[in-house]
């Protein structure tokens, strides 16, 4: 009795250990997920795009020097909007809006016209003091102040809407908050602003509102659809099996397992964030097809009696498939862990993990609950043996047709893939009316842009600003940059030293707008330290610029990042710039992990690839196997052209989840077609039998999973319907994929399976 | 009093930034005090001159003169009463740790030593909210009556920036123990600036035009 045997034997004599090992785990799982006191999920949301963004390299270092300056870039912005605010009163409430939010703990700075510099320069003085240091105290000194405000070219359009009807406050919270406190501290802003507005129409929005917005949703999302596609699977499966055993053995083994993995990863520390968020879905999937094949095998080999010796058989025939498929898989995944990005690392290494729980509850739980479970002796499938024949028979004869249909729709799938766009808009998830997008839009078109960017600029040497000469071309850069349609503001440096320079010497300014080496180092001198500390270093040698953009989408953000540095580029020698911030990093980094996907899938079929020619012995084996798993994605990126989704943050990771199963149901049939043509004599009965075995778990597999998946179409936010529906119709051309060309080049493959191993 | 400082600033990156100024201070009434600070190094930065006129309970009023512009313009606000120039120890600073000397909320918190001498470890808060931390503790020498050491703290008890000024640098000028130099470390830049004292005097007179706005465009 050979090893598989044994643990067979052992897994199906004892099958009451196995289901309370298991379910000691599901417990301890339960644990870790659940806060029995609290009433809660321990599921971590990370709504920042912080683990989008690459932790190391020039990138990161430019972005760890720019938040080292400015603070999170992160921004919660606070809108009043009305014909009234320039009254003592609103001024006044607007004032203490300010204060009471700069109290709140955690909070790091709060930017309004409250503290933002208001210049004033008569014969006798220049007065540089903020604009509601004192508020004003009748009406007359407010509208003055409203007419400065609307001239301050600081003020206008990013404080203050440019017709004077709209404030804003930028408010700063502290790095690194986890979600939880940072829902808090906005809820604690929003109801300031609510209680200091008095009636006024007000709002919040901005990136990190978006953010939030976006997390909650997707938490509501994975609360509610996941049991959903559970149960579409459930109900896929019980009609398939006709029996409560073939239907729920599955789905509880792998919610087991699939429970097992999540509160593995979150005792890890993991969090969800858009790519992790496909985790369980991703595990599930694969895990679900694991158990199916298992049960399947089962109703083969049951012809009554006790269930025990079906169950070892079931097991011992599907073992070597499961492990092959189980390898490649984890492998696949695995593969991801080289990616600079943290979030795709840790997805990579998580669902290689999770499948790994898949695999072993498949082999363990799956036979033991087989045992268990009593249920009616199923009749021989008539039918799928009928259709296997049918589809051996049609590879043995019209094979070339097959693969000439299959080469058209990979040539006419590349066609449609070129016209495929890389693109994610975070605000394209939400529908029109929703509150979250109708805010983020109405913040778009009444200031100068709602999405923060930054650009840092070093000297090659310190107090290389000071330099008249680096001042000019700061100038200058800050005018192209105010030029561009798509940059609402861009502010820095040069806009606090002119403010000095103009207050220091008003009539020198008047004549000559930039200052020159002596009269810049004087402006630089008086300067507030705080103040100066917001836009360059103590030792003057790296700024920098704050742009606020109309930019909405990553493809929109990453064209305006190359042309801004496009124009860095022509910086005198002494100054280099680049362009960082989350908003434009995490745009490169969507993007990149998008188009990354391609790059990562191709790396898994290698190994893949490698995998299976080392089990089989044969390059052959190797490559041509990945071709019936490569067409469905091709398809997909195909689909993506011809449809109008773009390849996003969402969209990107359907591939990755339909190889898993494309790989795995294929393998299946190359390792039964290899164990068959051991025992059959000619093509098309070896085909036959390799088709028969897999036929039904392959089908209720893609039927149950494509049901599933397409209940994601009830989600809230747009990427995941996009990624329910998508998956959905992968997987389903997967399955005909297999059943129609992968027996052809399975048939090609014959004369490069090993020889049957003598006993 | 008349002081020359050479003022010495040590970025954290290793950058220095060196300067000589003179600085002259008057009472010039019962609540009032005049101080001016004119730079002399380095020569890009030469000519700027910096006059503080402040009374007891009001903003100081701050009236500077640059070459270039050929006249003394008053200047409120913009950092211009906060204006370190060029340095980490801001007017602020100095105002607050005046005050703190001067005040009568400070606690005694016991005796200590310092460098080998007898001293008073007091503290007291800071009345401004805007000043980064909430209180500062001064280590002051028994004998000489000179704070040898400085910290402002943060509300959790954290060194925002320390003064040191080493008691080997002590002397007694006109009878009076003066530290010839102090070291300002700012914990958040991790900048040191370092002011020696090239040449003090006290109690020597000083005219009252020398300390009004006018004669800013005067002399050198």
């Amino acid at each position: 009795m050979n090893r598989v045997a044994r643990h067979a034997r052992r897994v199906t004599a004892r099958p009451w250990h196995v289901l309370g090992g298991m379910l000691c785990a599901g417990l301890a799982a339960l644990a870790v997920l659940v806060d029995v006191p609290g009433g809660h999920l321990r599921l971590a949301l990370d709504p920042a795009m912080t683990a989008l963004i690459p932790q190391h390299g020039a990138a990161a270092a430019t972005f760890a020097r720019a938040r080292a300056l400015i603070g999170d870039d992160d921004l919660l912005l606070v809108v009043w909007h009305g014909d009234d605010l320039f009254t003592p009163a609103a001024l006044a409430a607007h004032a203490r809006l300010v204060d009471d939010i700069a109290a709140l703990p955690a909070v790091d700075r709060v930017d309004g016209l409250p503290g933002a510099l208001d210049l004033r320069i008569d014969d006798e003085a220049s007065v540089v003091v903020p604009f509601l240091d004192p508020p004003p105290a009748n009406t007359a000194d407010a509208i003055a102040l409203r007419e400065r405000a609307l001239a301050n070219p600081l003020v206008r359009g990013m404080l203050l809407s440019s017709d004077g009807r709209d404030l804003l406050l930028a408010v700063r919270f502290e790095p690194g908050l986890p979600r939880g406190q940072l829902a808090a501290l906005v809820a604690s802003v929003a109801a300031l602003s609510a209680e200091h507005a008095d009636g006024r129409e007000q709002f919040l929005s901005g990136p990190l509102h978006l953010r939030l917005a976006v997390a909650a949703a997707l938490e509501r999302d994975l609360l509610r659809l996941t049991p959903l596609a559970m149960l579409a699977t459930f109900l896929v499966a019980a009609f398939a099996f006709r029996s409560l055993r073939g239907a729920c053995i599955p789905l509880v083994a792998n919610a087991l397992t699939t429970l097992i993995a999540l509160a593995a990863y979150t005792a890890t520390g993991g969090r969800f964030d858009f790519v992790t968020a496909t985790l369980v879905p991703v595990v599930f999937v694969v895990g679900f097809a694991y158990a199916v094949h298992v049960v399947c095998a089962f109703e083969r080999r049951y012809a009554g009696g006790p269930r025990a010796g079906a169950a070892a058989r079931a097991l011992c025939e599907v073992w070597s498939a499961l492990g092959l498929t189980a390898v490649t898989t984890v492998i696949g995944f695995a593969a991801l862990a080289v990616s600079p990005v943290a979030s795709i690392r840790t997805f990579g290494l998580s669902a290689a993990c999770g499948i790994a729980f898949a695999w072993i509850g498949a082999v363990t739980l799956v036979p033991a609950l087989l045992v268990l479970v009593p249920g009616r002796q199923r009749a021989p499938k008539a039918g799928a043996t009928r259709i296997a024949s049918r589809l051996a028979s049609f590879a043995c004869r019209h094979g070339r047709m097959a693969l000439a249909a299959a080469t058209a729709l990979a040539i006419l799938a590349c066609a449609a893939a070129t016209r495929l766009q890389v693109d994610t808009t975070l605000l394209d998830n939400f529908a029109a009316g929703h509150p979250a997008r109708q805010n983020f839009t109405e913040l778009a078109t009444r200031f100068a842009g709602p999405v923060p960017l930054q650009i840092v600029i070093e000297s090659t040497h310190p107090e290389g600003l000071q330099d008249p000469a680096g001042i000019a071309a700061l100038a200058a850069l800050d005018a192209w940059l105010e030029g561009q349609a798509d940059i609402g503001i861009a502010y820095g440096l040069v806009d606090y030293v002119g403010l000095l320079y103009r207050a220091l010497a008003p009539e020198l300014a008047a004549s000559e707008p930039l200052p020159a080496a002596r009269p810049l180092r004087h402006a630089l001198l008086l300067a507030d330290p705080t103040l100066l500390g917001r836009f360059a270093t103590p030792d003057l040698r790296t700024t920098v610029i704050h742009l606020r953009t109309s930019a909405l989408s990553t493809a929109a953000v990453n064209a305006l990042a190359t042309r801004i540095e496009a124009r860095l580029a022509a910086l005198p020698d002494t100054l280099h710039g680049s362009v960082t911030g989350t908003t434009a990093l995490s745009a490169r980094g969507i993007d990149a992990i998008s188009r990354g996907q391609v790059g990562s899938l191709g790396v898994a079929l290698g190994l893949v690839a490698v995998v299976l020619a080392l089990v089989f012995r044969s390059w052959h084996i190797g490559l041509i196997v990945l071709l019936p798993s490569g067409l469905p994605i091709l398809c997909f990126f195909g689909l993506l052209g011809v449809i109008p989704t773009t390849l996003n943050l969402s969209t990107s990771l359907v591939a990755c989840a339909v190889f898993g199963i494309a790989i795995d149901d294929s393998v299946h049939l190359l390792a039964r077609y290899a164990a068959a043509c051991r025992d059959h004599g000619t093509c098309e009965a070896e085909l036959e039998a390799a088709l028969a075995a897999v036929l039904r778990p392959v089908t209720i597999t893609t039927a149950a999973l494509v049901a599933g998946f397409a209940t994601l179409a009830f989600a809230e936010l747009r990427g995941q319907v996009e990624f329910g529906l998508l998956a959905a119709a992968t997987l389903f051309i997967a399955w005909l994929t297999d059943l129609a060309v992968t027996p052809t080049l399975l048939l090609r493959l014959r004369r490069h399976l090993p020889p049957a191993k003598t006993k | 009093m008349t002081q020359v400082q050479r003022v010495r600033v040590e970025g954290a990156g290793g950058w220095v930034r060196e300067s000589l100024r003179r600085v002259y201070f008057k009472r010039t009434g019962s609540n009032e005090t005049r101080l001016l600070v004119v730079l002399d190094e380095p020569r890009q930065e030469a000519g700027l001159k910096v006059l503080v006129i402040k009374q007891d309970g009001a903003r100081p009023e701050v009236w500077v003169y640059s070459p270039d512009m050929r006249r003394a313009r008053r200047m409120v606000g913009a950092g211009a009463s906060s204006s370190a120039l060029g340095s980490d120890f801001t007017a602020a600073d100095a105002e607050h740790l005046a005050a703190f000397l001067a005040g009568d909320a400070v606690r005694v918190l016991g005796d200590t030593t310092h460098a080998g001498r007898a001293a008073l470890l007091l503290e007291a808060p800071v009345a401004a909210t805007d000043a980064g931390y909430e209180r500062i503790r001064v280590t002051l020498d028994r004998a000489w009556c000179v704070p040898l050491r400085a910290v402002f703290l943060d509300a959790a008890g954290a060194a925002v920036k320390s003064l040191e000024a080493p008691a080997a640098q002590v002397s007694a000028v006109a009878g009076r123990h003066v530290p010839m130099q102090v070291v300002v470390v700012d914990a958040q830049s991790g900048n040191r600036t370092t002011v020696t004292l090239e040449a003090v005097a006290i109690d020597e007179p000083l005219p009252d035009a020398l300390f009004a706005p006018q004669s800013l465009e005067q002399g050198r």
